[in-house]
């Protein structure tokens, strides 16, 4: 097969990575998320279980941060294909890296902002209950981060067919 | 200027009177014995002056029918009079029931409707976003998997508002029930 110059046989490798990218570092910004929330809910059942169910709302946020991960590398992965049956050029190639970091280092960043907002503000909402409200809000502001780098993402991925 | 030795045994004026026996040592096993015994002697007194099922729903009224088992196991009630102490028990039961209805039912530490709410947004977790990706890929959107991708992120987001709604209900509702408790309390 001809080594096309807008299509060289190296191009898949950054869509690779672009996929692996988004997978690892969002995943390790919601383990993070999660990890951290985790051990303030945890300080915080000890002594007020009832407090327990809104406490998991870091937990569920850190979650998302990862659903927007995943989502970006299903999108990415549905325009890869073997060679022989479909040209993957470089522009493509370096295209799904952009979206896979975006999303990817984004989702990192949301997940940090999210597990020490969600464990400090955990604690601090068993000593006063009005600060739930400003707990939640921080905790959307900071989720919003990895809402932004999903939409550059999509946007970027508008981008492969043109 | 030399470095102080921190030695755990070597004690400071200030630390020399502290109680350290209150946590046991290294190795040895911590006493948990039940504080029954106090107990028991208060039942032991109320026994001998009144009647048997007063005492025992006096006790079961302010401890729990744990205790109350405990307690008839320790003067071997059940084997000395099996037929009263049976009927006893459970006027005991109903009469706290009656009192404190809440008291059996909230024992358990996860109630049902909890775990099953847990549950249910951990499924809707894994499988509303991943699934709507695939189900409006073809049907709705024809193949423009942007639209779809920016959907399943808009589903993630619908399950996270609707377990904050539900977190603040299920709070909501405790907070009620326990002023409500309060004011029979008063």
């Amino acid at each position: 097969m001809k080594d096309s110059e807008f299509a060289p046989k190296f191009a898949p490798f950054f869509g690779m990575a672009g996929i692996a990218c988004a997978m690892i570092f969002g995943c390790a910004g919601a383990a993070y998320g999660t990890a951290k929330s985790g051990i303030g809910i945890s300080g915080v059942g000890t002594f007020r279980p009832d407090l327990i169910m809104k406490s998991l709302i870091p937990v569920v946020m850190s979650g998302i941060i990862a659903v927007y991960s995943l989502v970006i590398a299903v999108l990415i992965a549905s325009d890869m294909g073997p060679p022989p049956e479909k040209t993957y050029s470089l522009f493509n190639g370096f295209m799904h890296l952009a979206c896979g970091l975006s999303v990817g280092l984004t989702g990192l960043a949301a997940g940090y902002a999210i597990g020490v907002v969600g464990d400090m503000g955990v604690r601090s909402y068993m000593l006063q209950s009005r600060i739930f409200v400003g707990m939640v809000l921080i905790l959307i502001f900071g989720e919003v981060l990895g809402l932004y780098g999903l939409i550059v993402a999509l946007i970027l991925n508008t981008k492969s067919r043109g | 200027m030399a470095t102080r030795r921190i030695i755990s045994s070597e004690k400071t004026i200030l630390e020399k009177d502290d109680k350290h026996d209150l946590s046991p040592a290294a190795g040895e096993k911590s006493n948990i014995a039940p504080a029954v015994p106090a107990l028991v002697f208060l039942c032991q007194d109320i026994h001998s002056h009144c009647a048997f099922g007063d005492a025992l729903a006096y006790i079961a009224d302010f401890f729990d029918v744990l205790s109350l088992v405990r307690i008839c196991e320790e003067f071997h009630l059940f084997s000395a009079s099996p037929a009263i102490t049976s009927h006893l028990t459970f006027s005991c039961f109903t009469c706290s029931l009656t009192r404190n209805p809440h008291r059996y039912t909230d024992r358990s530490p996860f109630p049902i409707h909890v775990i099953i709410k847990l549950l249910g947004f951990t499924f809707a977790m894994i499988v509303c976003p991943i699934g709507s990706y695939f189900l409006t890929l073809n049907m709705l959107f024809g193949g423009n998997s942007t639209y779809a991708g920016a959907f399943a992120a808009i589903m993630a987001n619908v399950v996270l508002v609707a377990y904050v709604i539900v977190a603040m209900n299920e709070d909501d509702s405790e907070a009620i029930e326990a002023e409500a408790k309060k004011k029979k309390g008063l």
